[in-house]
């Protein structure tokens, strides 16, 4: 296997030139390495430079210093024409153009490769059906844009970013304004990719727990802080998200993989049983501000068996008791005494 | 595909259709009807039944005709040019106040020589014709090499557009500070130009009109690769390999030539360049630049010389202006084009 990282960068640094003289450096020191075959993410909050960093990665903005090497060469020294043949792109805005067809933008990503007149050949013609069913959109080719989700355009986008032939393939928040399964869909669409054809895909998102789930690689960026990247269990066991999104009244469980609302918990409740019903009335109960425990003590007490009719057996402290189908009837039962 | 280009075929078939018999209806109407048959004697260089036929389609009807043609076509190319860059259906040829400097020029001559020197250009013939056009086309040129200064310093094309517009204002600014003292005559001059016309057009000045606007035309169709980029935004278009800024300076240059050179001859053209690509947009129903661009230009020339047929209808013959009819005519049917779209949308 070809050891040179695809995307590589060196003691970057990024940000914005303002006027002549004057700079905005966001991030220095940045120190990262992508491969052909693996799915990164770029995780951070707001405002943290994600996009200023996906910007000059994929040559939109020149950097502040430092390199940027792709596929071992220097990204300035590549002509604008050898670039489009090497790093794609996806990105957030919507686009929205009547009457043009799935097949019309896909094709545009051939846009490199064809002559003078943008002349779209046999060989294009293939190369386009074909990934517009790699992407799972068989059957859309003759689809207007307007008449589809947002989910199925943003992989038309990556349709066509696959006909743009390019080993690297750079998404810039693509999935920020669509639902949770279509969010889904993508992510793993391009997990599936970059394993299958061998790409190296980098994608910023918000999405941490999709990210925790199929990225190969994960890129930490906080504001003021230096790019951790690494695998993904490796970060969490390094508590690594827990410093990068450290904010009042969150917190980033690292046994669960996921942020938790932390709650104020007063009020003691014990809890007896198990299996998923346990698991679930335990959920609630924190929601609501209880802390569960099983040791026996002074507050109320909640058995939980799954077989009977009424699942959950309620004993208050004064010494009432209460059977109750369903946990919202419990929690109801509870607040009620 | 394979239906959608029988679709296209028949489009052109049909626009195509429409140029011919427009264009021979524009050279057999008018307050004296020509028999058909003489047109085409006239148009094939022999004599026609009646000695006036032939002066009345070689002096005027012909060259007023071909002008129509040409303007449409030239007019609907820069509206399609400025929507596509600007990714604004509002955008038409005149957006970025080049037909604004024409009337700047046109001002200048009429209102500020009438007024300081003394001199009437209006009363001058063919002479003050040719001042006006030279001054117009001066006018419009400079505003052009404005905005390409501009295009140049700005990369944000909304700033760009409003830039465009801000000059605009201010060139009408100072034509009304000009029509504020001056006499009544120039004035009438001035709004006379203003309301456009294909009738003023001679052969002199359509050996230079000719050229001009076949060379914007040909390098419109050059533009067609980038221009069909650009539809995806300046970001995406980068990414595919496109110089933006080259693009934008050739895309704005095209279209400053093609409304300069035709607002000095004719006045400026309202709404034929906003309207032509929408009316196409229907007929096509595609993005693609490599069908739209040449319809456009089909399109544009039916469009004028069915709004120049109509005001020169037998009873309104000199009576009215081409941007009376542009916009009487013009408006319902991009109005109710642009409803049934929607309509159309919306139920798929």
């Amino acid at each position: 296997m070809d050891n040179t990282a695809l995307l590589e960068s060196v003691n970057l640094a990024v940000g914005y030139n303002q006027g002549s003289s004057r700079q905005l450096v966001l991030h220095s020191k940045i120190n990262v390495q992508l491969h052909r075959g693996e799915f990164a993410c770029l995780l951070g909050p707001n405002g943290a430079g994600k996009s200023t960093l996906i910007k000059t990665l994929s040559g939109f903005i020149p950097k502040i210093s430092g390199n940027v090497l792709v596929d071992g060469t220097h990204l300035e020294s590549y002509k604008r024409n050898q670039l489009a043949k090497v790093v794609s792109v996806v990105l957030t805005e919507k686009l929205q153009v009547s009457n043009m067809t799935v097949f019309d933008l896909v094709a545009l990503g051939r846009t490199p490769y064809t002559d003078f007149f943008g002349t779209i050949g046999k060989h294009d013609k293939q190369l386009v059906m074909q990934a517009i069913n790699d992407v799972g959109l068989q059957g859309f080719a003759n689809r207007q844009l307007v008449c589809m989700s947002d989910g199925e355009r943003q992989k038309a986008m990556i349709a066509k970013a696959l006909v743009q032939d390019t080993p690297l393939i750079i998404l810039d928040e693509p999935t920020a304004f669509l639902d949770l399964p279509s969010k889904i869909e993508i992510v793993q669409l391009l997990k599936k990719l970059a394993e299958e054809k061998q790409k190296g895909i980098l994608l910023s998102t918000h999405d941490l727990d999709l990210a925790l789930q199929l990225a190969d690689k994960i890129w930490l960026l906080g504001q003021g802080r230096e790019l951790e990247s690494g695998i993904p269990e490796d970060l969490v066991l390094a508590d690594g998200f827990r410093r990068f999104f450290e904010k009042e009244g969150i917190l980033f469980d690292n046994e669960r993989g996921s942020f938790k609302v932390q709650q104020k918990q007063l009020k003691a409740i014990r809890v007896v049983g198990a299996g998923i019903e346990y698991k679930w009335l335990s959920h609630a109960l924190n929601r609501k501000g209880y802390q569960t425990t099983e040791t026996e003590g002074d507050y109320p007490q909640i058995e939980v068996d799954k077989e009977a009719n009424k699942a959950y057996v309620l004993h208050q402290t004064d010494g009432s008791k209460h059977e109750l189908r369903t946990i919202e009837d419990l929690l109801e039962q509870i607040t009620l005494d | 595909m394979e239906e959608h280009r029988y679709k296209w075929i028949m489009g052109f078939v049909l626009l195509a259709t429409l140029v011919l018999v427009l264009f021979l209806l524009n050279i057999g109407v008018g307050s004296v009807a020509i028999p058909f048959e003489d047109i085409l004697k006239v148009l094939l260089g022999e004599e026609a039944s009646r000695n006036a036929y032939n002066s009345i389609i070689l002096k005027s009807r012909l060259p007023q005709t071909i002008t129509a043609v040409l303007a449409g076509a030239g007019l609907a190319v820069g509206g399609l040019q400025m929507q596509t860059l600007f990714r604004n259906p509002l955008a038409g040829p005149s957006i970025l106040g080049i037909s604004s400097g024409a009337g700047l020029g046109v001002a200048l001559v009429l209102l500020f020589a009438g007024n300081v020197l003394g001199v009437s250009i209006s009363g001058y013939g063919l002479l003050g014709h040719m001042t006006v056009v030279g001054a117009a086309f001066l006018g419009a040129f400079l505003i052009l090499l404005l905005i390409v200064f501009f295009a140049q310093a700005l990369r944000d094309n909304t700033i760009l557009l409003i830039v465009g517009i801000m000059v605009g204002y201010a060139a009408s600014a100072i034509i009304g500070v000009m029509k504020f003292y001056s006499p009544k005559e120039d004035v009438h001059a001035y709004v006379i130009w203003g309301l456009g016309s294909f009738s003023n057009v001679t052969w002199e000045h359509l050996i230079v009109l000719i050229p001009v606007v076949l060379i914007g035309l040909l390098y419109s169709l050059m533009l067609i690769k980038p221009l069909n980029v650009l539809v995806l935004g300046e970001n995406y278009a980068e990414n595919l390999g496109i110089n933006i800024k080259h693009t934008r300076l050739a895309i704005l240059f095209c279209t400053g030539l093609l409304t300069a050179s035709i607002t000095a001859f004719c006045g400026p053209i309202a709404f034929l360049g906003l309207a032509v690509p929408h009316l196409t947009k229907g007929l096509f129903r595609t993005s693609n630049q490599k069908v739209l661009l040449p319809a456009v230009i089909v399109a544009g020339s039916v469009l004028a010389l069915f709004c120049n047929l109509i005001a020169r209808l037998p009873g309104f013959e000199g009576a009215l202006p081409i941007n009376v009819v542009t916009g009487l005519i013009g408006a319902p049917i991009v109005i109710s084009v642009i409803i049934k779209r929607r309509k159309l949308n919306m139920n798929g």
